[in-house]
C-alpha cells in the first residue's frame, strides 16, 4: 500500500471515532463487517484501514437502498473525498439521502462507458487481442471499481448494445485481473450467463467466467445450459462447466 | 488426407443464426477468412493430428492475452476443388519447427473461390473450442518442451498462474 494511502488511513482512522464509527454501528447501517471489526482486524493485522472500511461500506451499501451515490465504494478515492470533505458528518446526519455529489458520480461513469460502448470501430474483434475497446473496459473498471462494472452491467444486460460488442465486453470484464471489483464483476458474468438476451452475449460470459474459473459459478452454468437455446453455446457452456467442475475437485482435493 | 486448421471465432460459425436459413452460410463467418493479397494462412495436421495442441499452442501464443482459442479443421483435398492453390511457406508463431514445417498459405483467392471454400468449411469443416486454462497448459507444455521461445509470449506470467495457481 503506498504511503499516501497509509497518511490517508491514519487521517481517517482519527477522525472516524467521531463520526463513522457510530454511523457503522447503528442499527442502520449493520450488516456485514462493522467498523469495530475491521478496526480490530486493522489493530491486529496491520492491513490498511482504507481497505477494511471499503469493504465493509461494499457489504453495506447493497442493503441499504437509500444510500447515498458516492458511498458506492468503488475505490480508494470514495475514502479520499469522504475523509477530504468530512463527509462522516453529513452521514451520520439524517440528511444521507440529500448529500452532495461526488467527484466523480454513477451519470458520468453511465456515459463514459457509453462513450466505450458506442465508439466501437469496424475492426472485428478477435480472440486474445487487446483492442482500444478492450483496454478502454479493463481501465474505467480499475480507475471506477464496482461503480464501473455497474454502469457495464446496464448496458450489457438492457439488450439494446450490439451483441457482439456486449459479449467481447464480457469477455475481458472475466479476463481482467483485480481483486477489488472481483465479486462485482462474477455477478454481473453469472447474471449476462442467465439472462443474456442473445447467444454472443451469453457465450462473452461465458468465456469471461472460464477466465475466473471460480467454481462458485457452476449453479449458474447448470441453469444457463438448461435455458440454452443453441446448440452450439449449450455445448460450449457445457465444456466451461466441466472445466470449473474440475476446479472444484482440485480445490477439495 | 491430412486435415488443414485456422483459427476463427467459433460463434461466428453457429449454424441457425437469426435470419439464416440452414442451407446459408452466414456472412459473419467470412470474417474469419480475412486474406491479404488474396492469401489466406492455414496450417497442416499431421497424420492422426497428433500435433494439433502444439499448433494450437503456437498459434495462441501469437496473441496479446491469455483467451480461449477457437478454431476449424477441415480435409485438404477440398483446396483443389475449389480451385485454389496452396504453397508451403513459412509461418509467424513462436514455435521455428512448425513455422517451417506446417504452415502454408492458400494463394490467388478470388470472392467466387473464397465462398466456395467458405461454404464448403461451414457445412463440412469442424468447429472446436479451447478453453482459456487449456490453452495456459499446452503453451506451458510447449515451452517446457522447448518447442515455444517463452520470450515471445506475452502473457507467459498468466500462463504460469493458470498452470499453476
Amino acid at each position: 500500500m503506498p504511503d499516501a494511502i497509509d497518511t490517508y488511513a491514519v487521517k481517517f482512522d482519527k477522525r472516524v471515532p467521531e463520526g463513522l464509527s457510530k454511523l457503522y454501528q447503528s442499527e442502520r447501517w449493520q450488516a456485514g463487517t462493522s467498523y469495530t471489526d475491521a478496526r480490530s482486524e486493522y489493530l491486529n493485522t496491520q492491513v490498511s484501514l482504507i481497505a477494511l472500511v471499503q469493504s465493509a461500506v461494499i457489504q453495506m451499501a447493497p442493503t441499504y437502498p437509500g444510500y447515498p451515490s458516492f458511498l458506492i465504494p468503488d475505490s480508494t478515492k470514495t475514502i479520499r473525498w469522504i475523509v477530504d470533505n468530512e463527509a462522516f458528518l453529513t452521514l451520520e446526519s439524517s440528511e444521507t439521502q440529500n448529500a452532495t455529489v461526488p467527484m466523480v458520480s454513477f451519470e458520468k461513469i453511465e456515459l463514459d462507458v457509453e462513450n466505450i460502448i458506442t465508439s466501437v470501430g469496424e475492426e472485428p474483434f478477435e480472440n486474445g487481442i487487446v483492442t482500444k475497446f478492450s483496454e478502454s473496459i479493463q481501465s474505467i473498471i480499475i480507475e471506477h471499481g464496482d461503480t464501473a462494472v455497474r454502469a457495464i452491467s446496464h448496458y450489457i444486460l438492457d439488450g439494446t448494445t450490439n451483441p457482439e460488442v456486449a459479449g467481447e465486453a464480457l469477455r475481458w470484464v472475466g479476463e481482467l485481473d483485480d481483486n477489488a471489483t472481483y465479486h462485482s464483476r462474477r455477478n454481473l458474468l453469472e447474471k449476462a450467463l442467465v439472462e443474456g438476451a442473445t447467444p454472443l452475449v451469453r457465450d462473452g460470459a461465458n468465456i469471461g467466467l472460464a477466465q475466473m474459473d471460480d467454481p462458485r459459478s457452476i449453479p449458474y452454468f447448470k441453469q444457463a445450459i438448461k435455458n440454452e437455446k443453441s446448440d452450439l453455446n449449450r455445448k460450449l457452456l457445457i465444456q466451461t462447466l466441466e472445466q470449473l467442475e474440475n476446479t472444484l475437485k482440485c480445490h477439495n482435493s | 488426407m491430412p486435415q488443414l486448421l485456422r483459427a476463427i471465432r467459433i460463434n461466428r460459425w453457429d449454424r441457425g443464426q437469426a435470419g439464416i436459413s440452414t442451407k446459408e452460410i452466414p456472412a459473419d463467418a467470412l470474417t474469419d477468412l480475412r486474406t491479404t493479397q488474396n492469401k489466406l494462412s492455414v496450417w497442416l495436421l499431421n497424420k492422426n493430428s497428433t500435433h494439433i495442441n502444439r499448433i494450437i499452442a503456437a498459434l495462441a501464443g501469437t496473441r496479446d492475452k491469455l483467451a480461449n482459442f477457437d478454431y476449424l479443421t477441415f480435409n485438404q483435398k477440398i483446396i483443389p476443388k475449389v480451385d485454389i492453390k496452396q504453397c508451403h511457406v513459412n509461418g509467424d508463431s513462436p514455435d521455428d519447427e512448425l513455422n517451417r514445417e506446417f504452415h502454408y498459405d492458400l494463394i490467388e483467392i478470388s470472392g467466387d473461390r473464397l465462398l466456395k471454400l467458405a461454404t464448403y468449411l461451414y457445412f463440412n469443416g469442424k468447429a472446436e473450442r479451447l478453453l482459456p486454462k487449456q490453452v495456459a497448459l499446452l503453451i506451458f507444455e510447449g515451452v517446457k518442451n522447448g518447442q515455444i521461445d517463452e520470450s515471445k509470449i506475452k502473457y507467459y506470467d498468466k500462463v504460469l498462474k493458470k498452470v499453476a495457481p
